[in-house]
């Protein structure tokens, strides 16, 4: 028995944000963070998601009540894509120019009824890359070799249309299932694939918001949720376990 | 939306691929196919389609969604007949007043006599069935028609309860309606209102009125066919919390050219179901015709710039002609160069600027001809600080027997300052202002566990971010629990030295800290942003230390487990594992843990105490499910060897 001089164990999304940080800084994007309590601008309107649009819809958003001396509407971030703006204006700001090569691992939160398979709070990965030379193969590439190190099998990736404000062209991101290669399984849900992301390449917008120079610049953006990877990787049958403290799961990583 | 099989094949020329087919290729190159449903009765399938805001202007509707099909499948779209009928002199035309211009760029409205409502045809009942729409009458049934046919919507008022003519205005404050379904609204003011020159009959773009319902004894309607400001709708309709077909529609913005090819195929039914009715003159108010195309000017080379293809001319040429879009070609030195003017349909609304026709054009040569490449970046990269010392915390940590746990960022009231208009739970309004509470409760929720986890005490640790009234930070805070009283004593010494360590690994001096203790255990939080502002950026990657072995992720029962210890002397030679085989062989399914917790020795004996966690994944365990099993491990051990001294 354990007399507490064993080791502990990580959180499975920590060791999760590890093979990350590990995969994205080998190919050579640096690790960013941001406030998890964002403005209205940088989580929406510098995102391309103006006001009384309904592509605000796509994300049901936790408001907070207005503060005294506050002089933006504060939310919840609802996706990690804040940090892009945040990032580049920072670097621009400082004069420096793109390539900008970062992944952001961050916690964010969403007004979704929950269950086992949806949590108010949650992880997303989020990467971004610009450049002149940046194109949707390398996003294809890059997501690949992200894949291929994070479920040890090299995996097909297949681009669907679709549709985020924040890109053009936009796209959801599937990866051949690592289980069964395609044929159907439990894992994939008889699908053969697997949804994990949405990406696409920034929108012009987006660039010119943090006053990056579409005309020169273009690159890709991806996000997508950790704690689904981490469902998907180890078998865990229910997010809300992630987050109650529970050594039961915890233990086992 | 759901969209009907044969109702879409009569927007095309040439039959439909099969419905698997259609389903596949859409889901990859346009909209998410969400289901699909198979009806015998009515030989038809019913496609349930997710259409996001970028094509509701021109996909929430069959003609739209067949025209996207008919791109990706290179065939010919068919056009439905429009008879255009000679105005009806005997019928007073409709004054229309449109005071909001801007708010409503287009409305048409015309009067129709001689109607008679009743049932509609069967075509028409058929089809609305078929994609779950209930048929009223043969009027509403026909806008009906109009809004899942052409995605316009439309509205019919009864003449006979219009007074005067119609006026496109806002709403004066305080001013009432009653919609269709029964609902009194009281409206502010900002509201964008069809009304008669006496009051309000209609909510514009969202919601009709009862004022001037049409009902069984209508003899006389005005057909609405109008277009509405995106966002005007959308406030309204969100204000008011009534979403409808033609809410969703309008909100995303439509083009003003579809409500006069919507009106003539409106009038163009109307006469065939009711070939008796007599239509009236047209009154449109459209102020600034919409008559200027957009275009769009490409090169070959922007494009493949841009997603990484080997798209060439004929690829080019091939996506436009299936598109059917209009184009112009103007020289370049090279093919790739050429510029390709496009010309945007109306409709197409989400073709604006390059990268939406560099979209257009991708998705339909295809993504999966993009070859994957990868970048050339110069050098590693580099975790952001916070991150960098974090995990060496962690490995830290976990090296002293720390577990670390994630807790709710949400908040009861009294444990937060920041606090969430729309909250998850009513119950939890507020951001967490420190992880003490959080903490408090894992541990004590494990403690409770703390047999099946098959540790004595519990040590844990979290990072994460609480929210203060200006801001917020990361935080991190360890807590502890003894097993018993006695053991937290032992604990609580080398909790304090656990925190002087951390300072002496990062190098820091001191940080604002909190300690709270009780009898049993004790929460140490730390401030981690102040902890690490002085030290240095990161210089490299400091990777968590990952055990590299499989994980074989275990389900855990949602039912309470069940605890029982077998002690035994034994002679001195016995192995603990000749004694867990003959447990493990006997104790059944229900032990989903098995392990030794206790050993001394006296004289010539020893004595091991096992435990055995017994839990079921489909029930409560009653204790004579527990005692039975403990007592055939117990029989199996008095069998095994006769020298072995179970104690019960």
């Amino acid at each position: 028995m354990n007399d507490g001089r064993t080791r502990g164990h990580l959180h499975p999304i920590t060791r999760l944000v590890g093979d990350v940080a590990r995969i994205f800084t080998d190919m050579g994007f640096d690790i960013e963070d941001g406030p998890e309590l964002e403005t209205e601008f940088y989580n929406f309107d510098a995102l391309n998601v103006p006001k009384d649009h309904p592509a605000r819809d796509m994300q049901d958003t936790f408001w907070m009540k207005p503060r005294l001396g506050d002089t933006e509407q504060l939310l919840l971030r609802t996706h990690t894509s804040p940090v892009q703006i945040r990032y580049m204006e920072k670097k621009m700001k400082a004069g420096i120019e793109p390539p900008y090569a970062i992944v952001v691992p961050g916690k964010v939160f969403r007004n979704e009824a929950t269950d086992a398979t949806h949590e108010a709070q949650f992880f997303q990965v989020e990467g971004l890359l610009v450049g002149k030379e940046v194109t949707l193969g390398m996003l294809k590439g890059v997501l690949g070799k992200f894949f291929a190190e994070l479920f040890g099998v090299d995996p097909v990736v297949r681009f669907r249309t679709s549709f985020f404000p924040f890109v053009e062209p936009g796209v959801e991101v599937d990866m051949q299932c690592f289980k069964c290669k395609g044929a159907g399984c439990a894992v994939c849900k008889q699908a053969g694939w697997i949804e994990i992301m949405g990406a696409g390449m920034v929108h012009p917008k987006v660039l010119q918001a943090a006053g990056v120079d579409p005309n020169t610049y273009q690159g890709f953006a991806f996000g997508g949720g950790l704690d689904r990877m981490a469902m998907l990787k180890w078998g865990i049958d229910d997010v809300r376990l992630l987050y109650n403290g529970d050594l039961r799961v915890v233990n086992q990583f | 939306m759901k969209y009907s099989y044969t109702w879409l094949q009569e927007h095309l020329a040439q039959p439909l691929p099969s419905v698997e087919e259609l389903a596949r290729t859409i889901t990859i190159k346009a909209f998410e196919v969400e289901g699909m449903e198979k009806f015998a009765a009515t030989n038809d399938t019913v496609l349930d389609i997710k259409v996001l805001p970028d094509r509701a202007h021109d996909a929430l509707a069959h003609r739209g969604m067949a025209r996207e099909i008919a791109a990706l499948f290179g065939s010919k779209r068919k056009e439905r007949e429009i008879k255009a009928c000679e105005a009806d002199k005997t019928v007073a035309p409709v004054r229309v007043d449109v005071d909001e211009r801007v708010l409503c760029p287009r409305y048409i409205g015309v009067r129709v006599d001689g109607v008679e409502i009743m049932q509609s045809p069967e075509w028409l009942q058929t089809k609305l069935a078929s994609i779950g729409q209930r048929s009223i009458n043969n009027i509403v049934d026909l806008t009906n028609f109009i809004l899942f046919d052409l995605g316009q919507p439309m509205h019919a008022f009864d003449a006979a309860k219009v007074v005067g003519g119609i006026t496109v205005r806002l709403a004066k404050t305080g001013e009432q309606m009653t919609t269709l379904d029964g609902k009194a609204l009281t409206l502010d003011g900002t509201e964008l209102v069809i009304a008669d020159d006496e009051g309000v009959l209609a909510l514009a773009g969202v919601k009709g009125g009862k004022k001037a319902e049409v009902d069984s004894t209508t003899t006389a309607i005005i057909f609405e066919c109008a277009n509405f400001d995106a966002t005007a709708t959308r406030k309204t309709s969100t204000k008011h919390n009534i979403k409808t077909d033609a809410s969703k529609r309008y909100e995303n913005g439509m083009t003003s050219e579809l409500t006069g090819e919507a009106i003539m195929l409106a009038l163009t039914e109307l006469h065939n179901i009711l070939p008796a009715a007599k239509i009236g003159a047209l009154t449109d108010v459209y102020s600034k015709p919409e008559n200027e195309k957009q275009h769009i000017s490409i090169t070959i080379r922007e494009i493949n710039h841009l997603l990484g293809t080997v798209i060439g001319k004929e690829e080019m040429t091939d996506v436009l002609q299936r598109l059917a879009f209009e184009y112009k070609k103007d020289a370049g030195a090279t093919e790739i160069e050429e510029t390709y003017t496009v010309v945007v349909p109306v409709e197409r609304l989400d073709l604006r600027i390059k990268e939406d026709l560099i979209e257009e054009i991708g998705r339909h040569y295809g993504y999966d001809k993009i070859t994957s490449t990868l970048p050339q970046l110069e050098k590693k990269g580099l975790p952001n600080k916070r991150l960098y010392y974090a995990n060496k915390v962690r490995n830290f940590l976990i090296e002293r027997g720390f577990s670390e746990v994630y807790t709710y960022a949400f908040a009861v009231p009294g444990e937060g300052d920041v606090e969430v208009i729309n909250s998850v739970g009513k119950d939890r309004p507020f951001m967490r202002r420190s992880l003490v509470s959080g903490i408090e409760r894992a541990l004590l929720a494990n403690f409770y566990n703390a047999p099946f986890l098959e540790i004595a005490d519990i040590k844990i640790f979290e990072l994460g971010n609480v929210f203060e009234q200006k801001g917020e930070h990361c935080s991190l805070a360890l807590g502890a629990m003894g097993g018993t009283k006695k053991r937290w004593k032992t604990l609580e010494a080398e909790f304090g030295h656990v925190y002087e360590e951390l300072l002496l690994l990062l190098g820091t001096k001191t940080s604002t800290q909190s300690t709270t203790r009780n009898e049993q255990s004790g929460v140490i939080e730390i401030d981690f942003d102040t902890l690490i502002a002085s030290l240095p950026e990161a210089e490299s990657c400091e990777d968590i230390a990952s055990q590299q072995q499989e994980i074989a992720y275990r389900s855990l029962s949602t039912y309470p487990f069940i605890v029982r210890d077998i002690a035994l002397w034994v002679p001195k030679e016995t192995t603990a594992e000749e004694i867990e085989a003959i447990i493990r062989a006997n104790a059944g399914e229900l032990a989903q843990k098995i392990y030794l917790f206790d050993t001394f020795e006296k004289d010539d004996k020893k004595s091991f105490a096992f435990r055995m966690v017994l839990q079921s994944f489909d029930r409560t365990l009653t204790d004579d499910e527990a005692n039975a099993a403990y007592d055939r491990v117990v029989d199996a051990l008095r069998t095994a060897n006769s020298g072995w001294e179970v104690r019960v």
